[in-house]
């Protein structure tokens, strides 16, 4: 069994269901929408022998074998699919009725959402399991068969997360840093962030809405189901709903963002909701004063996405991609295993801004930090020498394939020719001499590494320090084998 | 007469190449030396005073560590380190004032062979350490003056981005134990003294990785080297084996351990390329405290 998603291509999307099997997050059980997940059954008969089927009729309930349950006026059950079906439905996989038949039953559209699929008293915490029953009506049969499948439902949200309460967001080069709390000590902690940001006039941010989603969420414009990767789904774009911009008032105002209140919006069903109105946009932050912060943020549209999943232990995320000198607004949503999430309270703004490391700050300021250099070239006298080709295998093999190594090779060519120039002049034969011994080290290494690789390394790093203590270990193993002999014999 | 696991191995060493016949090689330095099917004995009674042979030494040690970069060669009176690792004093999210940047740990292992054993030991040896410390990058303030402290542009908060400085310490010594006072009158404390020379490797990194600098002429200086220098390591260790002797003598004669040192030294360091003008300078003066293991 799995959930399925019928989208408006009118094609069944299949989608992988959350972690546990099958089970329906709170979005999904309450959000009125035509996307709504729909059950996509396979039912294989093993055997066939029994009277020929009429029709299959799929209930959602308690106790739906009983047929006095089976009514229109049922409190316990409701039909959700009735269909005429004969042995032409299934296809034979063999010989005779023996074979295995198998029947798909692709749109049907079991349609789950309410009172049986999440029962009421559900919505606000605890799990529930949903009985979906598989009724065949049989010719000549006073009794009907069927077979029950169990669709359970997680509905309890996660606790709020809260920023950071100084510095929820800080500038960086094309960059911000969410930071926030600890979560309090409760069995309903998020399970893994993501983050939501939009520029100051409420559009997604260009290029940062194909993040993977990892929640369910019931927007105003429909259920937005998790694991939907948005970078293959598009949803059209997002109206210009505005959600109280800020009012600006504190323009001059450089710093702790209490204006710019962002309300939150009902998140259009019962799921992550923006956790209230009137929430304050972030104090400490960044200002938000003159943002405009979109209904579709507060409600946790996927289409402002901003990061994949970080890890629930995860106190700060950056988010990279943001253009320097521009102001940004965000959200911070925790989510649970189910697929259920909940924002932070607010919004929280910051301006990406060019920074200055600490090296560039040093060379800014006047040091120099001439690097260092391995010449081997220069000092073993020609290109082809076996030693230097130890060295270009390294370069080639090592280096060369990560990102650090390039920037090390680079950083190396552009630096190197001046030493390597004077120390190639025949006038100076002795420090020649002195730079190829200097370099025996680190030949040999770059050779083991070649030939062993970096585990090998250290396993034969490992070999060199026990060679001084090989009989002393041996005799300690060996008294220890033949203390334990000694015992069992005795 | 030759082992069944000596001519495996031989064979296997000399039948391949390359890579396997490294890793035969190497799984014989692993391998021990009796052969698997030889009947255990034994070992035959040692003296009471039993004292394996001692050639080599093991040290960990810890220290604080705060290189002196704000002295390298071009800064005059500027700060960069300072700037950058300093411990500001913030108030209402504003630096207020920067207060001089505090020592990081800095770990190193080191290897001894003690070559000559008479009045005294003398060996040398090679360590390597570790160190590295983080900060947020500065931020640039209004009008892009480059925020440091209120002092130099109010208000004054930090970018979100973080920066790290790296030191990875290689040194090679030649070391002189004073352990006659320990082996001839059994006083547990046995000073001693390294000196040699050390190889600093550094870099430094931004949020992307790797930093950088670009240079005027558009190419780019990547945040990576090294400075040579000398390093002098005076120290005194205490013997533990004065606390436990039997356990010392169960340690030497089951696993070769010899002496259990704790000791602390201080740390000299002149790494500044040998007063070159383009190194950056990493120099220090601390302190070191660790175990030593010699066997």
């Amino acid at each position: 069994m799995t959930l399925a998603v019928l989208q408006s291509d009118g094609k069944l999307h299949e989608v992988p269901l959350a972690t546990g099997g099958s089970v329906l997050d709170r979005a999904e059980c309450t959000c009125d929408d035509p996307d709504r997940p729909q059950l996509y059954a396979e039912i294989k008969l093993t055997s066939f022998l029994g009277p020929e089927i009429q029709s299959l009729a799929v209930w959602v309930g308690r106790e739906c074998n009983v047929t006095a349950n089976r009514t229109s006026t049922s409190t316990l059950c409701r039909e959700v699919s009735q269909r005429d079906i004969s042995h032409t439905d299934f296809q034979t996989g063999g010989r005779g009725s023996s074979a295995p038949l198998f029947q798909r039953i692709p749109a049907q559209a079991l349609l789950l959402p309410g009172g049986e699929a999440c029962p009421t008293g559900d919505t606000d915490g605890a799990s529930a399991t949903n009985s979906i029953w598989f009724i065949f009506t049989t010719s000549g049969s006073s009794s009907d068969n069927y077979c029950m499948l169990q669709l359970p439902s997680r509905t309890q949200l996660p606790d709020v997360p809260a920023y950071a309460t100084t510095d929820p967001a800080l500038g960086g080069d094309g960059a911000v840093t969410i930071r926030w709390q600890n979560p309090t000590a409760t069995s309903t902690q998020p399970q893994r962030y993501q983050v939501l940001c939009a520029t100051a006039d409420g559009q997604p941010v260009p290029g940062k809405s194909s993040s993977r989603q990892y929640y369910s969420v019931c927007t105003s414009e429909g259920l937005r189901r998790q694991y939907i990767d948005n970078a293959t789904t598009t949803y059209p774009a997002p109206t210009g709903s505005v959600v109280d911009g800020g009012t600006g008032s504190d323009a001059g105002a450089a710093d702790g963002g209490t204006d710019g209140g962002t309300d939150g919006a009902t998140g259009g069903g019962t799921d992550a909701s923006g956790g209230g109105g009137g929430s304050d946009a972030g104090t400490g932050g960044g200002s938000c004063s003159g943002v405009v912060t979109p209904s579709g943020l507060m409600q946790l549209d996927p289409r402002y996405l901003c990061t994949n999943s970080i890890d629930a232990t995860a106190r700060q995320a950056r988010v990279t991609g943001l253009t320097n000198n521009e102001t940004y607004q965000f959200v911070l949503v925790g989510i649970d295993n189910n697929g259920n999430a909940r924002a932070a309270s607010g919004v929280v703004c910051a301006r990406a801004q060019q920074v200055e490391d600490f090296y560039t700050h040093f060379r800014n300021e006047g040091g120099k930090a001439q690097g260092f250099c391995f010449i081997a070239t220069a000092a073993y006298g020609s290109y082809e020498s076996p030693y230097v080709q130890v060295l270009r295998r390294f370069r080639d093999e090592v280096l060369l394939p990560s990102e650090r190594g390039r920037a090390f090779v680079d950083w190396y060519y552009r630096n190197s020719p001046g030493p390597a120039k004077y120390i190639a002049d025949p006038a100076h034969g002795t420090l020649r001499w002195l730079v190829r011994m200097a370099l025996w080290p680190v030949i040999a290494m770059a050779w083991l590494w070649l030939a062993l690789g970096p585990l090998g390394l250290v396993l034969l790093a490992a070999a060199c320090a026990a060679w001084p203590m090989r009989r002393r270990l041996w005799h300690a193993l060996a008294l220890g084998v033949e203390a334990q002999a000694q015992e069992q014999a005795s | 007469m030759r082992t069944p696991v000596r001519t495996i191995t031989r064979r296997g060493a000399g039948s391949r190449s390359g890579r396997w016949g490294v890793w035969v090689v190497l799984l014989l330095g692993l391998a021990p030396w009796p052969a698997l099917g030889q009947r255990l004995r034994p070992l035959s009674p040692r003296p009471e005073n039993y004292r394996s042979p001692q050639r080599f030494a093991l040290e960990i040690k810890f220290g604080p560590y705060l290189p002196a970069v704000d002295s390298s060669p071009g800064l005059g009176d500027r700060h960069p380190f300072a700037d950058v690792f300093g411990s500001p004093t913030v108030s209402n999210n504003v630096v207020t004032k920067l207060n001089p940047p505090s020592a990081r740990l800095l770990t190193t292992v080191e290897f001894d062979w003690q070559f000559w054993h008479g009045f005294g030991s003398l060996g040398v040896g090679a360590s390597v350490g570790i160190m590295r410390r983080t900060a947020r990058a500065l931020a640039y303030g209004d009008g892009g003056v480059i925020c440091v402290d209120a002092v130099n542009s109010a208000p004054c908060t930090r970018s979100g981005d973080r920066t790290a400085f790296s030191v990875l310490p290689l040194t090679l010594e030649l070391i002189y134990r004073f352990d006659v006072l320990a082996k001839r009158w059994r006083v547990p404390l046995v000073p001693y003294l390294k000196g040699g020379i050390a190889y600093y490797l550094w870099w430094a990194e931004n949020a992307n990785g790797l930093a950088g600098f670009r240079e005027p002429n558009g190419a780019v200086d990547r945040a990576i080297g090294g400075t040579w220098g000398l390093v002098a390591h005076p120290g005194l260790a205490f013997l533990l084996d004065i606390i436990d002797p039997a356990a010392a003598q169960v340690m030497d004669a089951e696993l070769g351990i010899n002496h259990v040192y704790v000791f602390a030294e201080l740390n000299y360091g002149w790494i500044n390329g040998f007063n070159s003008k383009e190194k950056i300078v990493l120099s220090h003066l601390t302190w070191n405290a660790g175990l030593a293991f010699e066997f």
